[in-house]
């Protein structure tokens, strides 16, 4: 959702690279803002919505940029890029909110209890839209660094080296974190199919 | 996906579910107020670095026409101070006053500036202060200014009245 600002005459920013556009954006460049804010604001918030909700996304979004704006230094372009620079900080917030459930040991959550096999049939019954929302739904309910490797690497479509450089955590881990986040979603979707029968 | 599926199989039909909800995700995004939010404090920040940088300038002026002041008054004094002069300079009344609270004493700041400038004596006779015996119309005052641009607190400095004369 592009920010609406009175872009000045003749003046292109798609071009401009987004660490460029980060310290334009903090001599308070307003259009090199609206540019980078355009660019990134969505994957932040859809980051932050799976996470912690739809009702503080809105909040992460603005408090990751004002601390981008705000901090002099923090950036630097030889160890990531900007957009994995916002992804850490929103990340940073993400955890205050959650408290201590994410940064914790994921592997401790017991997944060993009784689970229906996963048979995904039942998705082929649903619409788009059904299809969506139960997704949502399930992802929702996931362990907290199971829905993250999930949403990172599966709805947000960030390689493996990234998201472990964003979870400090080696890349064996963010694989057994997905595997067993997709496992799970495949058991909470099968479910659906028991539930379109009864009905 | 971008990454390689091949170590982490999937089943296609959840995947097919995942892809179908990241096209339906991508059309989300914050609400255009967060953006406004946003540039608002962006001009509230730079509004008030300018308003600092207008009190920096101000208070480089005052002290410079303080200074020019100071040195013409050098030139016009007599070499040898008399007696009289040196025990002027040692009354009692000739100390800076303490800091007097104002307006926004009880705005918390973190930090701020002192602002110098040359006032009219009659400023102090607001505050209840009596000017010394041997005052000018004017006195020095220090105007301890917080980072957010509020004045704080003022003390005036009687000793350099001599100076502004």
């Amino acid at each position: 959702m592009p920010l609406e600002l009175s872009a000045a005459p003749g003046a292109i920013l798609s071009d401009v690279n987004d660490a460029q556009l980060l310290a334009r954006a903090r001599t308070g460049d307003e259009q090199a803002f609206g540019e980078l804010f355009a660019r990134h604001q969505g994957a932040i918030y859809r980051y932050a919505m799976h996470m912690c909700g739809a009702e503080t996304a809105d909040d992460v979004v603005q408090e990751t940029f004002l601390a981008v704006l705000k901090s002099a230094g923090g950036f630097d372009a030889d160890r990531g890029t900007v957009g994995a620079y916002l992804f850490g900080i929103a990340r940073h917030l993400i955890l205050k909110r959650l408290g201590p459930r994410l940064s914790g040991r994921p592997e401790d959550v017991d997944t060993s209890g009784p689970q229906p096999s996963p048979d995904l049939n039942a998705l082929d019954l649903l619409s788009r839209q059904e299809i969506v929302k139960a997704v949502r739904a399930a992802i929702g309910s996931l362990p907290d660094a199971y829905r993250e490797a999930v949403v990172l690497c599966d709805l947000q479509e960030m390689d493996y080296e990234s998201a472990a450089a964003l979870l400090e955590c080696p890349i064996g881990t963010v694989r057994s974190r997905l595997h067993r986040g997709r496992a799970l979603l495949a058991a909470k979707l099968s479910i659906l199919r028991s539930v379109n029968q009864a009905s | 996906m971008t990454h390689d599926d091949s170590e982490n199989p999937i089943d296609h039909r959840l995947r097919d579910a995942l892809r179908t909800t990241a096209i339906a995700d991508a059309a989300l995004g914050a609400s255009p107020a967060v953006g406004a939010r946003i540039l608002a404090d962006i001009r509230r920040q730079r509004h008030r670095r300018r308003q600092l940088s207008w009190l920096a300038a101000a208070a480089a002026i005052v002290i410079a026409i303080t200074a020019a002041r100071w040195q013409i008054a050098d030139n016009t004094t007599p070499p040898e101070p008399t007696p009289t002069m040196a025990t002027e300079a040692a009354a009692p009344d000739a100390v800076p006053t303490d800091f007097l609270p104002l307006r926004y004493a009880n705005v918390p700041a973190r930090s701020g500036h002192i602002v110098q400038m040359v006032v009219p004596t009659t400023v102090m006779t607001s505050f209840g202060l009596e000017p010394s015996s041997a005052s000018s119309d004017v006195v020095i005052a220090d105007v301890f200014v917080g980072d957010d641009g509020l004045a704080r607190a003022v003390r005036f400095d009687p000793i350099n009245r001599e100076l502004s004369q």
